[in-house]
C-alpha cells in the first residue's frame, strides 16, 4: 500500500532526522511512527556528551567525543564517519536540527564547544550544549551572584521551589558559582488547579493572556518583597513561550528562564512539534498509526516491512528503510521469553561493550545495585552499525538496504553518557544520507 | 468449588455491590498496569485542553482504575467527559487502553450505581429500549418529507429499502444517526452499494449498533443486540456487513471479534476500496463539477478501526475527477461529539469543535468531507453557527453525488 523511495521507522529526533536529511538529498520519504516515541519523552534540550569516558562530567563535548573515540570503538560516535571528522558530523546534523527547529518557533542557544550546567526542576542540573533560549537566564555560570527566586505553584505535582532552591545553592557552589540568594516560593493561584496540577496544564494557562497578566503582578510583588534578580519557573509555555518570556521580563525587570523539567517536559512537545512541522514543509509524510510488526526479505535485501493498523497487516515498500524505533521506551528492543530482542527484524544484538549477546537473560544484564557506577550493562544493548549505519555481524553487514539510526544503536549509555540527543541527531543524519545516497 | 458454594459466594459479591470482571475486562485490567503516569497523553487530550480543573485527563481516569473495585463509582463526575477519541492511547508509549478503561468504568457504574449515570443519558437508552434506535425516530410524515426535501436539495433519487434474503451478499446497516437523523446517508449508501451492483440488502428489524448502549454502561444490553443482530443476519447465511458509520464500524467490528461471531464487518469505504477499487470508483464517480475538498478522520474510524481506512478514504477522493484533494492539518483530531460528550456535556462538546472548526477554516477546502454521520452533523451544526462558508458532506453522500449527479 505505501511505496517510496525511503521508509523511515520510528517519529523521534533520529527518525525525524534522518527523514529531513533524505528529503533534502531529493528522496521521497516516508514516516511511519507507531505514536510518539521517547524523544517526547526527553527534556527536549540537545546534549552531545557530559562526561568523559572515565565518568567524569565535562564542559567540552568535543573533548568529550574525542576522549570517547580514543577509548570506545564501538560508540555510534567512534563508527559514525570514517572518512571526515566525527566532530564535523556531529556540527552539520545538530545544524540540520537546530535550524528546523528555529523556523518553526523553538529556538536554541549554545555551542558545541562548551557544556552548559542547566537548573533543573529537581533541585538538581542537566549537563548540555545546547538549550531552548528560554533556559538561557537558568545556565549557572550566568547566576554568579544572583539572587535567584524559584516559583513553584501550589499544586503542581514534582516541584518544589524551595528544595530545588537549596539543591540549587549546593550544587552552586560546587561548581564555584556563588548565589547571593536562592530562595523558593509557592504561588496559590484561584486559576490552576490546588492538586494533581501537571506542567502542561500550567504551561496552557501561561499561555493564555489573562493568567499571564495575573502571574506577572504577583511576580513582580516577589520580586520586590525579595530584591530577585533571577526568576526560575518550571514552564514558560507550551506555544507563547517567547511572547511570555519577553512579558514577565519587562514586567518583573528580572532575568526571568525556564527550568529543564522531568519526562514529558513542555520544552520536548514543542521541539518535537517543531522538527514534525520541519519534516513536512520538506514534503516527507509522517503516518501515524502503524505498527511496524515484520518484513520480508529477499537475500540481503529487505523487500518490505510489515505495517499493521488496526490488526490489518499492510506492506509498506522502498528502496531503503531506516529503523530508528529507540530502546526500551520508543519499543526498538522488547522483552521476549526474559530476553530483548529488536522488535522489527530481529537483528542479532550486542551490548555495551561491543560484544554479541548469546541469549543472556535480562537479569544477567543488570547490575546489583540500582544506581550502579557503570550503568546497568542492558541499557547499552542494542545493533552494530558500520559508517553508513547499516546493521552489520560479525563485520558483515546484515541487510545491505536496511539503515539504523537513534538509541537502537548499541555501544553506549546516553543515560551516564548525557549524550542521547546528540547521538540520535548524528546518527540519523548520517542514515539519512547513507539512505539517500543508496537509492539515488 | 462446587454449585452451592459458587451460588453462595456470588450471592454476597452481588450483595456487596462486587461485580465480577468477565476475561476481556480482565485482560484491559491488566493492561492498565502498563500506565506509569507519567502524563504524555494529557498534552493531547482533547477533553483535558478545553475543561478547566475538574478534569484529570486520560491519565487520571487510568488512576480511577486502582481503586477498590466498589469504589469505581468515585470516577462518575469524570467518565463521562470522556470523547473516546483515542489519542491518549496511540501517543501513550505502552499503548495503555484507555478508551477501554473508560467504557468498563461506565458499564461498573451503570450497574452499581446506575443513579449516578448522567439524566441525558438514560433518555438516549430509554430511545433504544422504545424505539430500538438511540434517537426518537420522526413520524413517517416527517420522515417522508425531509427526506424527499433533502433528496431533491442534492438531486439524489429516492429508491426502496431491498430487505436482506437468502443468497444477499452484504448487509448494509445503516446506524441510528443515518435512520432517524441524517436521512440521506442511508438513502446514498444505498445508491452507491447499486451503482457497483453489490447483490446487498438491509436486515429486517436491525436496531442500534450498540456503540451509544456500550457507552452509557449496559453492556450486558449491547452484547445482547449485537448478538441477536449477528445470529439473524447469520440464518440467512450472510456473512458480511457494511455500515457508512464510522461508530458503527469500530463497535460492530469489534463485537464481531469479542463474540466470536466469524463476521466480518466493514466501513463503506474500505469495502469499496477493498472489492471495488479506486480505478472502478473514479471512473464512476466521474460527475460534478471542480471542488477543493478535505477529509476529516473520525476517532472512530482512524484510531478504532485504524488508520489504514481513513488512508483508503484519501486514496478515494484524490482519484477522482475535479476532486482536488487538500491535505487538512489536524484532519484526525476529534470533532467532539464522540463517547455521548455532545449529550451529556454540550459545551465541552461545541468548545472541542471550536477547535476543529479553526482546523477546516485553514484548510482552505470548500468541502469537507466526514465518513461518519455522526461527525457530519456535529461539524454542520459549527459551521453553521460560525457562519463558515465551507460545505460539509458525509462521504457517502459526496460519494454518490459523484455518481449520480447530472453536472458533467
Amino acid at each position: 500500500m505505501i511505496e517510496t523511495d525511503v521508509l523511515v521507522i520510528g517519529g523521534g529526533v533520529a527518525g525525524l532526522l534522518a527523514a529531513a536529511k533524505a528529503a533534502d538529498e531529493g528522496v521521497e520519504v516516508v514516516i511511519v511512527d507507531r505514536g510518539s516515541g521517547a524523544s517526547y519523552q526527553s527534556s527536549g534540550v540537545i546534549d552531545v556528551m557530559g562526561c568523559l569516558p572515565e565518568g567524569e562530567i565535562t564542559l567540552s563535548p568535543l573533548e568529550g567525543v574525542t576522549q570517547t573515540i580514543e577509548c570506545l570503538p564501538q560508540h555510534p560516535y567512534s563508527v559514525i564517519s570514517s572518512e571526515r571528522s566525527v566532530a564535523d558530523v556531529i556540527k552539520e546534523a545538530t545544524k540540520c536540527l537546530l535550524d528546523m527547529a528555529s523556523t518553526h518557533e523553538v529556538r536554541f542557544d549554545g555551542n558545541i564547544e562548551k557544556n552548559v550546567i542547566l537548573l533543573n526542576t529537581i533541585g538538581s542540573f542537566k549537563i548540555t550544549c545546547f538549550y531552548q533560549s528560554t533556559m538561557s537566564g537558568g545556565t549557572l555560570n550566568k547566576l554568579d551572584g544572583a539572587s535567584l527566586l524559584v516559583v513553584g505553584f501550589n499544586g503542581l505535582a514534582g516541584f518544589n521551589p524551595r528544595f530545588c532552591a537549596s539543591g540549587f545553592k549546593h550544587f552552586a557552589s560546587k561548581f564555584n558559582v556563588e548565589l547571593r540568594k536562592a530562595d523558593g516560593v509557592k504561588l496559590s493561584l484561584p486559576a490552576l488547579r490546588d492538586f494533581n496540577l501537571t506542567f502542561i496544564e500550567l504551561a496552557r494557562m501561561i499561555d493564555k493572556d489573562e493568567f499571564r497578566e495575573i502571574l506577572a503582578k504577583k511576580l513582580r510583588d516577589e520580586t520586590v518583597k525579595g530584591n530577585t534578580s533571577h526568576i526560575a519557573l518550571p514552564t514558560l509555555g507550551l506555544r507563547k513561550h517567547y511572547e511570555s518570556m519577553r512579558i514577565l521580563r519587562e514586567e518583573t525587570e528580572a532575568e526571568v528562564f525556564e527550568l529543564v523539567s522531568p519526562p514529558p517536559s513542555v520544552p520536548a512537545q514543542r521541539l518535537m512539534r517543531a522538527l514534525e512541522e520541519g519534516v513536512a514543509e520538506k514534503g516527507v509524510r509522517i503516518l501515524r498509526g502503524y505498527k511496524a510488526v515484520g518484513f520480508k526479505s529477499e537475500g540481503r535485501r529487505v523487500m518490505s516491512v510489515i505495517l499493521d493498523s488496526g490488526g490489518k497487516h499492510f506492506p509498506a515498500k522502498a528502496g531503503a528503510y531506516i529503523l530508528a524505533t529507540g530502546k526500551f521506551i520508543g519499543g526498538g528492543l522488547v522483552e521476549e521469553e526474559d530476553k530483548v530482542k529488536e522488535a522489527v527484524f530481529n537483528l542479532p544484538l550486542y551490548d555495551e561493550r561491543g560484544k554479541a549477546l548469546r541469549g543472556q537473560k535480562i537479569p544477567r544484564l543488570l547490575a546489583r545495585s540500582p544506581f550502579p557506577q557503570g550503568g546497568h550493562p542492558l541499557m547499552g544493548c542494542g545493533v552494530k552499525v558500520n559508517a553508513q549505519m547499516k546493521p552489520v555481524v560479525e563485520g558483515e553487514v546484515v541487510y545491505e538496504n536496511l539503515f539504523v539510526a537513534g538509541s537502537l544503536i548499541s555501544g553506549y549509555s546516553y543515560v551516564r553518557e548525557k549524550s542521547g540527543m546528540g547521538v540520535a541527531t548524528a546518527t540519523g543524519y548520517v542514515a539519512g544520507i547513507s539512505a539517500a545516497i543508496y537509492v539515488g | 468449588m462446587g454449585k452451592k458454594e459458587i451460588d453462595h459466594i456470588s450471592r454476597i459479591l452481588a450483595e456487596e455491590k462486587i461485580v465480577v470482571f468477565s476475561p476481556y475486562e480482565d485482560e484491559i485490567y491488566s493492561e492498565i498496569e502498563k500506565c506509569q503516569n507519567c502524563s504524555l497523553c494529557l498534552a493531547f487530550c482533547p477533553v483535558f485542553e478545553v475543561t478547566d480543573k475538574f478534569y484529570p485527563g486520560p491519565r487520571g481516569i487510568a488512576d480511577e482504575l486502582s481503586r477498590d473495585v466498589r469504589e469505581f463509582w468515585r470516577a462518575s463526575n469524570i467518565v463521562y467527559m470522556c470523547t473516546l477519541c483515542g489519542q491518549c492511547q496511540e501517543k501513550c508509549p505502552v499503548n495503555a487502553p484507555i478508551p477501554e478503561v473508560v467504557v468498563l468504568l461506565r458499564s461498573k457504574i451503570f450497574v452499581q450505581r446506575p443513579d449516578l449515570v448522567p439524566e441525558e443519558l438514560k433518555t438516549l437508552l430509554e430511545n433504544v429500549s422504545k424505539y430500538g434506535y438511540i434517537f426518537e425516530p420522526m413520524s413517517n410524515e416527517e420522515r417522508g418529507e425531509s427526506l424527499k426535501g433533502r433528496l431533491e436539495m442534492i438531486g439524489l433519487p429516492l429508491t426502496k429499502d431491498p430487505p436482506l434474503e437468502k443468497g444477499s451478499k452484504i448487509a448494509y446497516f445503516p446506524g441510528c444517526q443515518a435512520e432517524t437523523r441524517l436521512l440521506d446517508v442511508k438513502e446514498a449508501g444505498k445508491l452507491v452499494l447499486e451503482a457497483f451492483n453489490v447483490n446487498y440488502g438491509i436486515p429486517e428489524g436491525w436496531k442500534c449498533c450498540g456503540l451509544p448502549i456500550r457507552l452509557i454502561g449496559d453492556s450486558a444490553m449491547a452484547d445482547e443486540l449485537q448478538r441477536g443482530f449477528f445470529e439473524k443476519i447469520k440464518e440467512l447465511g450472510v456473512r458480511e456487513v457494511v455500515t457508512t458509520c464510522a461508530g458503527c464500524a469500530s463497535e460492530l467490528r469489534a463485537a464481531a471479534k469479542h463474540l466470536g461471531s466469524g463476521i466480518h464487518v466493514r466501513h463503506l469505504i474500505e469495502f469499496l476500496f477493498e472489492e471495488v477499487g479506486v480505478d472502478v470508483i473514479s471512473r464512476k464517480a466521474c460527475n460534478g463539477g471542480n471542488v477543493k475538498v478535505a477529509l476529516h478522520e473520525p476517532c472512530h474510524l482512524g484510531r478504532h478501526v485504524g488508520r489504514y481506512v481513513v488512508a483508503y478514504a484519501e486514496r478515494i477522493l484524490k482519484a477522482l475527477p475535479n476532486v482536488n484533494y487538500a491535505g487538512m492539518k489536524g484532519a484526525d483530531e476529534c470533532c467532539g461529539a464522540g463517547g455521548l460528550l455532545k449529550f451529556h456535556d454540550p459545551t465541552v462538546s461545541a468548545a472541542i469543535r471550536s477547535r476543529k472548526l479553526d482546523v477546516i477554516s485553514k484548510s482552505g477546502a470548500g468541502l469537507v468531507v466526514a465518513p461518519c454521520p455522526l461527525c457530519t452533523v456535529n461539524i454542520s451544526e459549527g459551521v453553521a453557527r460560525r457562519k463558515l462558508s465551507v460545505g460539509i458532506d458525509d462521504f457517502t453522500v459526496f460519494l454518490a453525488k459523484r455518481i449520480y449527479s447530472k453536472e458533467v
